[in-house]
């Protein structure tokens, strides 16, 4: 079984080869070969190990802890070399920690070898999958963005052959993350995340890019030391590295490792207190956006979260992971409806949904773990087409404002309607993310801890804010102030390469959201029977609704439109109180001058202030890590 | 009966009456005179409307807002001309800016005297105009199978 | 599922309309009584929605017919689902999905009026939705169903076991119907500031598939309302009857709010009215347990 290896090791190769290759043409050539091949590859091993589920593999690697202590050293080194050229304490000081602990951790761990290398279950396929589908269509995505990006943005230094590098590595990093077994494994390829991510955070290399690349690298370094930590004892108190044994070393000696790592699954999902290092990377180009929103980086977080989860049933870390999910869920929705930036709208909506992937977890009862998977799966095909659609978006119109997306189904009809159907299977009733909302709605309704009425309520508003925000964007891209208006107008920097990635992803999206039962059955219930003893399955009714209703859904306004498109052929003008207007809603203001009308939607700032709810949640959210260390160690 | 008869929807427009009329079309909706037990409602919205109430003169001003509020009307309309303004101008008729009476801009097919006109005799006018519109409907269907019946060879013909 | 659940469903399908147009033509009759006015007869709204669907009215784009007919379809499947015994947690967010639709519709038209009408309406259906989400938690607190069959054969007097959550629901079925003090975003009323705000662009058969959709919409929520009284034939048929009063009567002696003042209002009662009822359940459930 050497197929995991190759899977991670593919990306990184091709890496190499596109960082010294200077060609363009070439580069790019190799970029999409490599995103192919790798995610060609992931099928392959989806096929391969699917009879065999959940497969276990040990492997005996030569010089294992030398070669992590190097690479981690490697990392650390220059960390603490960016740190010191731009002179920032705190950065040096966190790569000075992270040297420590990489040079003291082996005199516990040494002698301890891991029983099993890479476990493969269900859950590990799904990530697979992602990061090699969804992946790999942004890093084709990005080819074609990139090239833009830098004629619009001559400013910035055209460093293409280190993104395409530190991209392909991104990849690699994550198959590694989630096919390892061994803690120390998982926890060096966690840290090349850290590194992809800060490298890329800090593409643009201007001010506020460092400063936001540094804060990403200062709270992810201290998420990778509490996991060393973690590790560390782990390996002194219960003598084993291995993430499956954690369930069978008991829940006292499991208390302590599991916190640590349960921190640093919050600090890479991104969950208050640690969520401004999230809002913050929006300022790199938007392919990395796409990446570290859908299926890297965050999904690294929620997916140890997952594993996690048979600990922490019923445990008190259990309960305040899961209130932390459930605070950042409903703060990352309520800042959303106040903002009109679409990536910082985004990137919120991805706090708030990962908060409730966290919550899931926390709670970890089969029902949630349910939900949860599926959370990840719509969530990651969904927000990865809508940054890309939004970054093409932003070429044309020349603006990241939603406001100014008003009428894009007429001047970019093709972005607009792959907007439409990634905000639609991210909000609309019957597609993916609505049932697992669902799910976990009535999962909290079951339950009788205290616990249940919290979730509730929060769930109840912030999927009520969650509405507000999506349909106000939603109604912005298909205003028709002017019906007869040329098509396309602003899409003629739209790549071919851009245009095939996401037409692929809504397809996937929309293929997802119909086949949900299928999977739920042939995936999702074989890893909670394996993982919990006990499947959870939704009530046949309840499946057949939800397929009649996406189909209906899909069906209906297409079959409508494509009558009405037919039918109408006389139009009548918009009311405009009795004022003629020309078109584009021109009309004769006082002393006649025209004017063209402006609409502007509401951001109800007044009661969802983004600075006072996040300090709020950061507030509470600290509150919450500090109690929860505390129970551990008293 | 025609449907129309009975849900006589209005818009009301002020064109420049001195709001005599205006108060009067008012007192209409009050419990005094109750113009809803005819099924009328006032939606101030022309694409709900059936009945438009035009009060006093048209001038350069207003008349591009009284030929838009008529044009978004559904077919079958009807106009009510209410008070003498509307009719001829009044006694403004002589001021720079009238132009004169509503029928200058769009078809009247109501007018209701008074200066102002006095509630009864609005209603009156709502109740005539939605017998007008109940006829006017008829003859749209009528013109309508008669062009059906003179198309079809002529569309064969076309073939 | 009992048997009787479809046949109730089809029932609602075919008589839905004529109890909503009912439910409508009472209450305007009982308004203009109220004002003192003789107000028109009983079946005026069958009257006007048989003009609307005769008038013909060009649209203002292509897309605007599409969204109003999906808003009816999805309206009237939401109402089907739930008295068919479907699980109305799940049915709740289709019935958001319908409302979605018909924002969209106002939306894609560009006009100031049916875009301020839109946005409104969205605050609206963020105000309500928490408090209609928690009507739910209560109603499975008591029969431990999420289905309208189970619920209404629970054989409890739901309406003392819940009556804050009974008084948020009231709360919300006036922003759902849109009345009087929480009709902001378009108004049965003449005479809004937005003109017809939501529905200002739409004439013709297309107001006259809202107005349709809002009977049915209205005869699934009183039945939502019939809930509480469930346990008892009489109570059956007066809970909802007096509701029904109530709701008329606020709307004829309240004044239009600001959309400040409803969202603010509907959180307040979902939290304080909603989650006070809650609460008791849980606590009881931890003694017992």
């Amino acid at each position: 079984m050497t197929l995991p290896i190759i899977l991670t090791a593919t990306p990184c190769v091709f890496g190499l080869i596109a960082l010294v290759i200077r060609d363009y043409r070439l580069r790019r050539a190799v970029v999409t070969i490599a995103a192919l091949i790798q995610a060609a590859l992931a099928v392959l091993l989806t096929i391969q190990v699917w009879p065999s589920l959940p497969l276990r593999i040990t492997m005996q690697i030569p010089h294992l802890d030398q070669f992590l202590l190097g690479g981690e050293l490697v990392l650390a080194a220059y960390f603490a070399i960016r740190a010191v050229r731009t002179k920032r304490l705190l950065t040096l000081l966190l790569a000075i920690a992270q040297v420590v602990v990489a040079l003291v951790g082996p005199t516990w761990t040494s002698g301890i070898e891991a029983q099993t290398t890479i476990v493969i279950d269900q859950l590990t396929i799904l990530m697979v999958l992602v990061i090699g589908i969804v992946g790999g269509l942004i890093v084709i995505y990005a080819t074609g963005y990139m090239h833009t990006f830098q004629e619009e943005h001559p400013e910035v230094r055209d460093r293409r052959r280190t993104f395409s590098f530190v991209f392909l590595v991104f990849l690699g990093g994550m198959y590694g993350l989630v096919l390892a077994n061994d803690l120390r494994i998982m926890l060096f390829f966690w840290e090349i995340t850290t590194w992809a991510s800060f490298v890329l955070i800090g593409y643009n290399e201007d001010k506020v890019s460092q400063k936001n690349a540094f804060l990403a690298l200062n709270l992810n370094i201290l998420g990778g030391l509490a996991f060393a930590i973690g590790i560390i004892v782990l390996a002194a108190t219960a003598g084993t590295v291995d993430m499956d044994k954690l369930g069978t070393v008991g829940a006292a000696v499991a208390a302590i490792p599991v916190a640590c790592m349960a921190l640093a699954g919050l600090v890479k999902a991104a969950q208050l207190p640690f969520t401004p290092w999230l809002l913050g990377a929006m300022v790199a180009p938007t392919p990395v956006s796409a990446l570290l929103h859908s299926s890297t980086m965050v999904k690294a977080g929620v997916f140890l979260l997952i594993r996690l989860a048979p600990v922490l049933v019923g445990t008190p870390t259990g309960l305040v992971v899961a209130l932390i999910g459930i605070l950042t869920f409903i703060v990352g929705a309520f800042i959303a409806v106040s903002r009109r930036n679409a990536k910082r709208i985004l990137a919120l909506s991805t706090v708030s949904n990962l908060g409730l992937i966290v919550v899931c977890a926390g709670i970890g009862t089969p029902q949630l773990i349910w939900a949860a998977f599926f959370l990840i799966l719509f969530h990651a095909v969904a927000k990865a087409l809508l940054f890309m659609a939004v970054g093409s978006s932003s070429f044309g119109t020349g603006s990241l404002d939603i406001e100014d997306m008003g009428g894009l189904i007429v001047k970019q009809p093709r972005i607009a309607l792959l907007l439409v159907i990634g905000i639609a299977v991210m909000f609309v009733a019957p597609f993916g993310m609505l049932i697992s909302k669902w799910t976990a709605m009535e999962a909290f309704i079951n339950m009788t801890s205290w616990i249940s009425p919290v979730m509730v309520v929060l769930l109840a508003f912030g999927s009520a804010t969650t509405v507000l925000f999506w349909t106000k964007w939603l109604g912005l891209l298909i205003r028709l102030s002017d019906p007869a208006a040329p098509r396309g107008l602003l899409e003629d920097k739209y790549s071919g390469a851009e245009f095939l990635s996401q037409s692929s992803l809504a397809i996937l999206a929309i293929l997802a959201c119909v086949t949900f039962p299928f999977i739920s059955h042939y995936v999702v219930s074989p890893f909670l029977l394996s993982a919990y003893g006990q499947a959870f399955t939704l009530d046949q009714g309840n499946v057949v609704v939800t397929v009649l209703m996406v189909v209906m859904t899909v069906v209906i306004p297409w079959l409508l439109l494509t009558i009405s498109r037919r039918g109408t052929k006389r139009l009548s003008g918009a009311y405009m109180s009795g004022r003629p207007t020309e078109a584009g809603l021109v009309f004769k203001g006082t002393a006649g001058v025209k004017k063209a009308v402006e609409l502007r939607s509401y951001y109800l700032v007044k009661y969802f202030d983004e600075p006072w709810l996040l300090r709020w949640g950061i507030f509470l959210s600290i509150i919450l890590t500090i109690t929860m260390f505390g129970t551990v160690l008293i | 009966m025609s449907a129309i008869e009975k849900s006589p929807w209005l818009i009301h427009y002020d064109a420049s009456s001195c709001n005599g009329c205006d108060i009067e079309v008012l007192a209409c909706l009050t419990p005094m005179y109750d113009a809803e037990r005819f099924g009328c409602i006032v939606t101030g919205d022309p694409k709900q409307a059936d009945i438009f109430l035009i009060t006093g003169s048209v001038n350069n001003l207003n008349i591009p807002v009284v030929k838009n509020i008529y044009e978004q009307m559904p077919e079958p309309k009807a106009v009510v001309a209410i008070g003498a303004c509307a009719y001829s101008g009044g006694v403004f008729a002589e001021c720079y800016n009238v132009q004169g009476g509503v029928a200058k801009v769009i078809p009247v097919d109501v007018y209701v005297p008074g200066c102002a006109a006095k509630p009864e005799s609005i209603l009156d006018g709502v109740v005539r105009a939605a017998q007008i519109l109940a006829e006017k409907k008829k003859a749209m269907r009528k013109a309508r199978r008669a062009a059906r019946h003179a198309e079809s060879p002529a569309q064969e013909a076309a073939k | 599922m009992k048997g009787y659940e479809l046949y109730l469903a089809i029932a609602y399908l075919v008589l839905g309309p004529f109890v909503g147009g009912l439910i409508d033509g009472v209450s305007r009759k009982v308004t203009a009584r109220l004002q003192g006015r003789v107000g028109p007869p009983i079946i005026q709204p069958f009257y006007d929605l048989r003009k609307l669907f005769s008038r013909k009215l060009d649209p203002v784009n292509s897309l605007q017919m599409p969204l109003v007919v999906s808003h009816f379809i999805f309206a009237v499947a939401t109402g089907f689902l739930i008295f068919e015994g479907s699980d109305i947690l799940l049915i709740i967010f289709v019935l958001t999905l319908a409302a979605i639709f018909l924002v969209l519709a106002a939306y894609s038209t560009g006009s100031p009026f049916s875009a301020i009408g839109a946005d409104r309406e969205l605050i609206m259906m963020t105000a309500y939705e928490p408090m209609v989400i928690l009507t739910l938690v209560g109603f499975f607190k008591v029969a431990g169903s999420f289905h309208f069959g189970d619920i209404a054969a629970v054989g409890k007097p739901t309406i003392l076991l819940l009556p804050g959550i009974f008084l948020g629901l009231v709360f919300v079925l006036i922003m759902k119907l849109r009345k009087s003090p929480f009709d902001i975003s378009t108004s049965h009323h003449a005479h809004q500031e937005l003109v017809k705000g939501l529905t200002a662009d739409l004439g013709g058969p297309a107001l006259g598939l809202v107005e349709l959709a809002d009977w049915y919409e209205s005869v699934y929520l009183y039945g939502l309302v019939f809930l509480f009284f469930s346990w008892n034939p009489i109570a059956a048929v007066l809970g909802p009857l007096a509701t029904y009063f109530i709701i008329i009567l606020i709307d004829n002696v309240t004044a239009r709010v600001k959309w400040e003042l409803a969202l603010t209002s509907a959180w307040i009662v979902a939290i304080v009215a909603g989650v006070g009822n809650l609460i008791p359940f849980y606590l009881i459930a931890r003694v017992v347990h």
